[in-house]
């Protein structure tokens, strides 16, 4: 792929974007820009493909692009809000679940909930406590230390299950040790 | 339903939620149409990359003129805004800033040049007086910070004086109008030409009255060009016999924050709750009687239920009144957790100056070379990658500052 092979280049997206597109919706829940964020991943390994040092890190490294591409549209989203004075709950970007049912509506207030948390702090919820990866894991996808990544956690965690306690719909789901 | 996590079930569904479908065919074409282009650049590609180039470069030559911020110097050279500055003990250390202003701090005092903009400068006084011949210009902006007190001008000759100890604040105001903003005097006090105004904080006195000083000497010769004569006798900062200001907003007795509603609810972890009352309380109140713990407690209460103003009115507020201590340098270090990297780098260095062996110095440092790099100052993130590994090889940010000196990171 480095020396310019287009045969490299297609059995690269093949084996990758399958990956990449489950962990950007993961990342995001249902969204109408989850398309051009996977294109997005693609683009920024394709340009930053000559600093990758280990071949063999490649999966965990489209991982970690994975994980800053989306944190910089979430960030660009919080920017455009700013500059149009819109509330998050303005911005028309998230396309209903399609699950129905207790499940579909507790999945709809867990996606608003996301929505409305800072960037970061969702992400690292995100990664910990959904994708199943240590701090150590979670802290490098990320792109940060440790001790950042598990401050960002901690924050992402209280904000989430004080906003989950006020929704009713979630009460079931949040159980004994709900918070 | 009961899970061993807090919110496990939750989680898992997210987890096992069903992918939606995915136009891999489509995605796939975008991807290698780009992959082409990137191969084979075009004579006239590269036309247009050198044309946007020139213009961009235009744009911000453009922009840096027309948004460069006012300089400053001392007998020691060019000054930098955050450096302490310190007069002798009988001497006085004048400061030239570039658009005419000058401000002389008296033999004893200690500050520092807080901010520098383009229309003006933050002067913050840790202690002692500073006199100041302040150049009058459309939309000049010059704030002189004294433990809670800012005094706002637009362009006058004005003596400040704080003490720290004593917690006594006095503004005297030789030529033109100032505004000034603090605990007892009301909220925007004006200060005329020929006033002073004197503040008692423990006493929850304030005083406007005539000025018995005689003028302001060191920034008067200053201004005619002459070297800084040098000091007289100790100022005597708090005059005797004024009129009362406008009743104080602070009132007597108020109960600390430690005690408060809001308080008792951060404790329990109520962030939103605790933010709720700390608003219908007043912010503007908390942010001038709350203790530096109080005023860090406050910033965390307003980071963690998304009211990253609030947060940062605090920090900056701790810093403001408690200049010089331990949790004001704290509050840089979080004020660098809550910042664009440009600017975080900015409040890491200054923990690190503040305190160089303080319980955050490592963290700082790592974060440090993070928000260097990530700001594109690749050149000062390398010095920072250095001067860490120099004291903290095997620190938890080792491994990046090692990248950073060998290129290898993104």
């Amino acid at each position: 792929m480095r020396g310019g092979r287009a045969d490299a280049a297609a059995a690269f997206y093949d084996r990758h974007a399958p990956s990449v597109h489950a962990l950007v919706f993961r990342l995001m829940g249902p969204d109408a820009e989850i398309d051009d964020v996977v294109n997005d991943v693609f683009v920024r390994a394709l340009e930053s493909m000559s600093r990758l040092r280990d071949p063999g890190a490649l999966r965990s490294w489209v991982y970690g692009i994975t994980v800053r591409t989306v944190a910089i549209r979430f960030q660009k989203r919080s920017r455009q809000r700013w500059l149009r004075f819109m509330s998050p709950e303005d911005v028309p970007e998230v396309v209903a679940p399609a699950v129905s049912g207790e499940l579909g509506e507790a999945l709809r207030e867990v996606h608003a909930i996301l929505h409305g948390m800072d960037p970061d702090e969702r992400i690292a919820l995100l990664l910990h406590r959904v994708e199943g990866l240590s701090l150590e894991g979670a802290a490098e996808a990320a792109g940060t230390s440790v001790s950042t990544y598990r401050r960002r956690l901690a924050r992402g965690e209280a904000k989430f299950f004080a906003r989950a306690k006020s929704r009713p719909a979630l009460d079931s789901w949040l159980g004994e040790g709900g918070s | 339903m009961t899970f061993h996590e807090p919110g496990e079930g939750l989680f898992r569904a997210l987890r096992e939620d069903a992918i939606p479908a995915f136009d891999h065919g489509a995605g796939r074409a975008r991807f290698l149409e780009r992959f082409a282009a990137r191969r084979k650049p075009s004579r006239r590609r590269w036309a247009l990359l050198a044309a946007a180039a020139a213009v961009v470069c235009a744009i911000a030559i453009g922009a840096w003129r027309a948004t460069s911020e006012v300089t400053f110097s001392t007998a020691a050279g060019e000054g930098r805004a955050g450096t302490w500055l310190a007069s002798g003990g009988t001497t006085d250390l004048p400061l030239i800033f570039s658009e005419g202003t000058r401000v002389v701090m008296a033999p004893g005092s200690r500050g520092r040049v807080d901010a520098l903009r383009r229309s003006g400068a933050s002067f913050l006084l840790e202690r002692g007086r500073v006199s100041a011949r302040v150049m009058h210009r459309t939309n000049a902006d010059w704030r002189f910070l004294a433990g809670p007190f800012e005094v706002r001008v637009t362009g006058t000759r004005l003596g400040v004086d704080w003490d720290p100890a004593q917690e006594r604040f006095a503004v005297r105001v030789e030529e033109g109008s100032v505004e000034v903003r603090g605990p007892n005097v009301g909220e925007p006090q004006v200060v005329r030409e020929g006033e002073q105004c004197v503040v008692d904080v423990p006493r929850r006195t304030a005083r406007l009255g005539p000025s018995d000083r005689e003028g302001v000497p060191e920034a008067d010769a200053l201004a005619d060009g002459g070297a800084a004569p040098p000091s007289g006798e100790k100022p005597e900062p708090y005059p005797r016999g004024a009129s009362t200001l406008p009743a104080p907003l602070l009132a007597p007795g108020r109960p600390a924050a430690s005690g408060s509603t809001w308080g008792r609810l951060e404790e329990k972890g109520d962030y939103d709750g605790a933010y709720a009352v700390a608003t219908s309380v007043g912010l503007a109140s908390i942010l001038r009687s709350s203790s530096a713990d109080e005023l860090l407690r406050l910033a965390q209460v307003a980071r963690l239920s998304g009211h990253r103003d609030t947060e940062r009115d605090a920090l900056v507020t701790c810093r403001r009144r408690f200049p010089g201590s331990e949790r004001a340098a704290v509050a840089a270090y979080e004020l660098g957790q809550s910042s664009s990297p440009g600017e975080a780098a900015s409040w890491f260095d200054t923990y690190l100056g503040e305190q160089p062996s303080g319980a955050l110095a490592r963290e700082a440092a790592g974060r440090l070379i993070e928000s260097r790099a990530a700001a594109g100052d690749d050149r000062g993130a390398r010095d920072a990658a250095a001067r860490y590994l120099a004291r903290y090889p095997g620190g938890p940010h080792a491994p990046l500052a090692r990248r950073v000196l060998t290129g290898a990171h993104e």
